[in-house]
């Protein structure tokens, strides 16, 4: 899933990286997505060669794409409508949003729901782990550490995941060891 | 777009099923339910036993027995509720607010004393 930053300027998405031609991003685009230090041109981001990269050897593949332009631009106006809605959000979060590249960053999700599911679920100490980690999340976002930031909430998901996962297997295994016997305790 | 369709379908049949079968079976009379692995290995409840009684007696609208078999998991359900349906609506100020409000550190950190206290008192009061 990438963000790109949009003819108006501003940051948009996340949306599929074959969705991005059709969201009028071209090669020249700056994009980014978790994992990626920073923003970078569509063309230069090596998965998306393939819809990006100037393809000079295959002609025949150009009119259809310039056949598709006009298609995008008259998308563009209705983007532009939905602009005001945004705008009466961002002041309110821009003392605290840091800037990277041009782009202004959305806070990652800390994936609480994960990260208290699993622990409610599984009683594991990997779901303790989780909340531990989607704890960091608005420390390293504030600080400006965007990566960070992402990083943490990652780890948050992956170790309810986990947690999710395990306290399941657990479970089963538990329940067909203990079968009836683990009825009467109730 | 695709994706957040597929993730409300999902949504949707995983809560019909799950409403449907915790108002059939009790998870007190039925195998078919998970069992805590801490509660029958050392006799301690962890701090999500009686959650799922919790649903089935609030299926059937006995509120107050509900809450009495979890009253941590009776305080987080609306909590999760919120959170949850922020993921599932359509982007907005609302759910930019509801997230930036409920899903922060202070969230994560309160959360994690309560569960530990949670998980005390109800061993040493028997709650």
């Amino acid at each position: 899933m990438y963000y790109y930053i949009n003819s108006a300027g501003q940051q948009a998405g996340p949306i599929a990286a074959d969705q991005l031609a059709a969201n009028g991003v071209t090669g020249e685009t700056l994009v980014w997505k978790a994992g990626m230090s920073q923003w970078t041109k569509a063309a230069q981001v090596a998965e998306l060669q393939s819809f990006f990269a100037p393809q000079p050897q295959q002609p025949s593949y150009q009119p259809q794409n310039q056949a598709y332009r006009p298609q995008n631009q008259a998308y563009q106006p209705q983007n532009q409508g939905y602009q005001p809605q945004n705008q009466a959000y961002q002041p309110q979060t821009q003392s605290y949003q840091p800037q990277n590249m041009g782009g202004v960053q959305k806070k990652p999700d800390n994936n609480m729901v994960l990260a208290v599911v699993s622990t409610i679920c599984c009683c594991l100490p990997l779901g303790a782990y989780s909340i531990y980690c989607a704890a960091q999340v608005d420390g390293a976002f504030r600080g400006g550490k965007y990566d960070d930031a992402v990083e943490w909430s990652e780890k948050a998901k992956k170790w309810a995941i986990w947690s999710i996962v395990l306290g399941l297997i657990g479970n089963i295994i538990y329940m067909f060891t203990y079968g009836a016997g683990v009825l009467s305790q109730l | 777009m695709m994706r957040k369709c597929g993730v409300w379908i999902c949504v949707v049949i995983a809560a019909v099923v799950a409403i449907g079968f915790y108002y059939r079976y009790d998870p007190s009379h039925t195998l078919w339910t998970p069992k805590c692995v801490m509660l029958g290995l050392t006799g301690y409840k962890c701090p999500g036993c009686g959650t799922q009684r919790m649903f089935y007696h609030l299926l059937h609208g006995h509120f107050l027995t509900a809450i009495s078999y979890n009253y941590f998991a009776a305080l987080l359900t609306p909590y999760l509720f919120i959170l949850a349906t922020t993921y599932l609506a359509p982007q907005s100020g609302y759910t930019q607010w509801v997230r930036r409000h409920l899903a922060t550190k202070w969230a994560a950190y309160s959360y994690g004393i309560l569960f530990i206290l949670w998980w005390f008192l109800r061993n040493l009061l028997g709650l």
